[in-house]
């Protein structure tokens, strides 16, 4: 997994929950790389499972949860770092339909080792999106987090629904409804 | 003693201090990996570079040796480039030197302006022309005929830039053509005047031995009683000379014209001609005529191909004095041509005669009836048609006649 998912994460977790949070989740877990992350470099998708994990045992709040403010925090990097490329689309529903062939094949030119998730367009209309989300990290509500941020972004508001088609998570149908 | 705060202090430091170090090792080796990147694009670079010179040298060498003139000009016709073929065919060093600037216009004569720049304006569209003629005045002063092959240049986006066309001096060739045309038209009132000569002179001769004849005829008449015998058959002599005379000067008139047949190919069944040619000429009792093998249907003048027909046929009859006379027709298709043979069990021919027979006025039996120049227009007309004849033969068993039409 990329270093800025973590360094990202880390910074998150210390405006919300102070530097003491990060120091607890750090030390709680059993980390390769000790905690040290810098945003150019790669480090096991455990050591954010972990992470995540021990923050929600830490603070009862619902990983799922935490991931979703995760997701909305991180659009905030697509913002400040790619802003020609969210400039190339008219609207959210029209951004949210181009992820698998052009943003993800956009991301792999830059980090050919970049792990991405699948999203297969199932139903697509001008207001309405039907997508179905597949990854083994079962990381759904972090995209989900992107997608609410995206309405936003672009001014718009959004009804979406979201239903695991497996109970791991790793197979999740988004339906997406401009309102 | 540390408090639990300055701890986690710590702890973030060596955090950040470690996550800096990963940071710089990575920049690190990333930097070196762009260096040798770099330094492998700079050779092959390099080598492109070299290629690109030797292709370019190639290629100007190319364009530079080519025998025929040579122009590159830009979209509006200006001249950018030239060989040496085309330097020195237009004086081109000394154009400049007067006008600054050349365009391919100002080269050709001004009648052929017009459509030059029609002709470019075309090229420009298609993204080629082919064998444009036009007359240009050369730097020694003489006007010559140049053909152009030309094509567009497009840059990577399929873009016209330029326009590159290579003309051939066909000065030479068109002067041939001319001579060619005159020779040709030449030819043809000649023989158109021999023709009317040919006419005139048999015309002429014919009519004295007509009054010989006639007089011939009054004179036996007259003095039927005054004459013996042996005058008789003096004078019966003298009359055949005068028939043969007079079919001798037929056939020179038949001679003449033998070639002269403007008429056009049609298809005919050389079978369905031999018959026709069978019941116009008159076949005597003793003759059977057969047709053996099946005959092919050809694409010829049929007026020649029935003079050739005929010719041979009363050849054979009349060399085919006895009682069984068989005359035979026979096809084969020899190395992709038509093979026809005429066979007579007759009198034969000897082989030292097989070349003179077919000579004007060399007939091998003195007869009234044979002036002895059939046969030589037979092969006039043959070979007007691409065709062969010779012959075989054995004395007194008979001759075949063997001769050939090209299949196309």
């Amino acid at each position: 997994m990329k270093g800025i998912v973590f360094t990202e994460f880390l910074e998150l977790v210390e405006s919300k929950f102070g530097l003491e949070m990060v120091d607890q989740i750090i030390t709680q877990s059993e980390l390769v790389s000790g905690g040290s992350y810098t945003s150019i470099g790669t480090y096991e998708f455990g050591e954010m499972l972990q992470l995540i994990s021990n923050l929600s045992k830490n603070t009862e709040v619902s990983t799922d949860d935490l991931l979703l403010a995760y997701g909305e925090h991180f659009f905030n990097v697509i913002e400040t770092s790619y802003p020609q490329m969210l400039a190339m689309y008219q609207g959210p529903i029209e951004m949210l339909a181009s992820i698998e062939n052009h943003i993800h094949v956009e991301v792999k030119k830059i980090y050919h080792d970049a792990e991405l998730p699948t999203f297969t367009i199932i139903e697509q209309t001008e207001n309405t999106l039907s997508m179905i989300y597949q990854s083994s990290r079962s990381m759904h509500m972090f995209g989900l987090g992107l997608m609410n941020r995206t309405f936003k972004h672009f001014n718009a508001a959004a009804e979406i629904r979201h239903e695991k088609l497996k109970d791991d998570g790793t197979e999740v149908q988004f339906s997406i409804k401009m309102i | 003693m540390q408090t639990p705060q300055s701890d986690v202090y710590q702890r973030a430091l060596a955090r950040e201090r470690n996550a800096r170090k990963e940071a710089e090792r990575i920049l690190e080796a990333k930097s070196t990996e762009l260096y040798h990147l770099t330094q492998a694009l700079t050779q092959s670079n390099a080598k492109l570079e070299v290629l690109l010179q030797e292709k370019k040298s190639e290629l100007s060498g190319l364009i530079h040796h080519i025998l025929d003139p040579y122009i590159l000009v830009d979209l509006d016709g200006n001249i950018i480039k030239l060989n040496k073929a085309a330097v020195e065919l237009f004086d081109y060093d000394n154009l400049i030197k007067k006008a600054g600037k050349v365009n391919l216009i100002h080269l050709v004569s001004p009648e052929d302006r017009m459509r030059l720049s029609t002709a470019f304006m075309d090229m420009v569209e298609d993204g080629y022309i082919k064998e444009i003629e036009v007359k240009i005045t050369a730097a020694d002063g003489t006007v010559r005929d140049l053909q152009i092959n030309a094509s567009v240049l497009y840059d990577n986006n399929n873009n016209p830039t330029a326009a590159q066309g290579i003309a051939r001096d066909i000065t030479a060739l068109k002067q041939l053509e001319a001579q060619k045309d005159k020779l040709y038209e030449k030819l043809e009132s000649q023989n158109e005047e021999l023709n009317e000569y040919a006419h005139v002179v048999s015309h002429d001769l014919k009519s004295p031995l007509r009054s010989v004849n006639a007089l011939i005829q009054w004179i036996k008449t007259d003095d039927k009683n005054v004459f013996d015998p042996s005058m008789d058959q003096y004078f019966g002599m003298i009359d055949k000379s005068v028939k043969k005379m007079e079919n001798l000067i037929s056939d020179i008139l038949r001679y003449s014209k033998s070639e002269v047949d403007y008429s056009e190919e049609t298809l005919v069944n050389v079978g369905d001609l031999i018959s026709e040619v069978q019941e116009h000429i008159d076949v005597p009792a003793n003759i059977s005529i057969v047709i053996e093998s099946q005959m092919p249907t050809v694409q010829v003048q049929k007026g020649k191909l029935e003079q050739v027909i005929q010719n041979l046929m009363t050849n054979a009859i009349k060399f085919t004095p006895q009682a069984d006379g068989l005359i035979t027709w026979k096809y084969k298709s020899v190395d992709g041509k038509h093979q026809f043979a005429i066979r007579d069990n007759g009198i034969g021919i000897e082989e030292k005669y097989f070349d003179k027979i077919f000579k004007v006025f060399q007939s091998l039996k003195a007869s009234e009836h044979s002036t002895g120049i059939g046969l030589s227009i037979v092969k006039k007309v043959l070979i007007s048609m691409g065709g062969e004849i010779w012959l075989q033969s054995t004395l007194g068993k008979g001759t075949t006649f063997y001769f050939t039409l090209p299949q196309s």
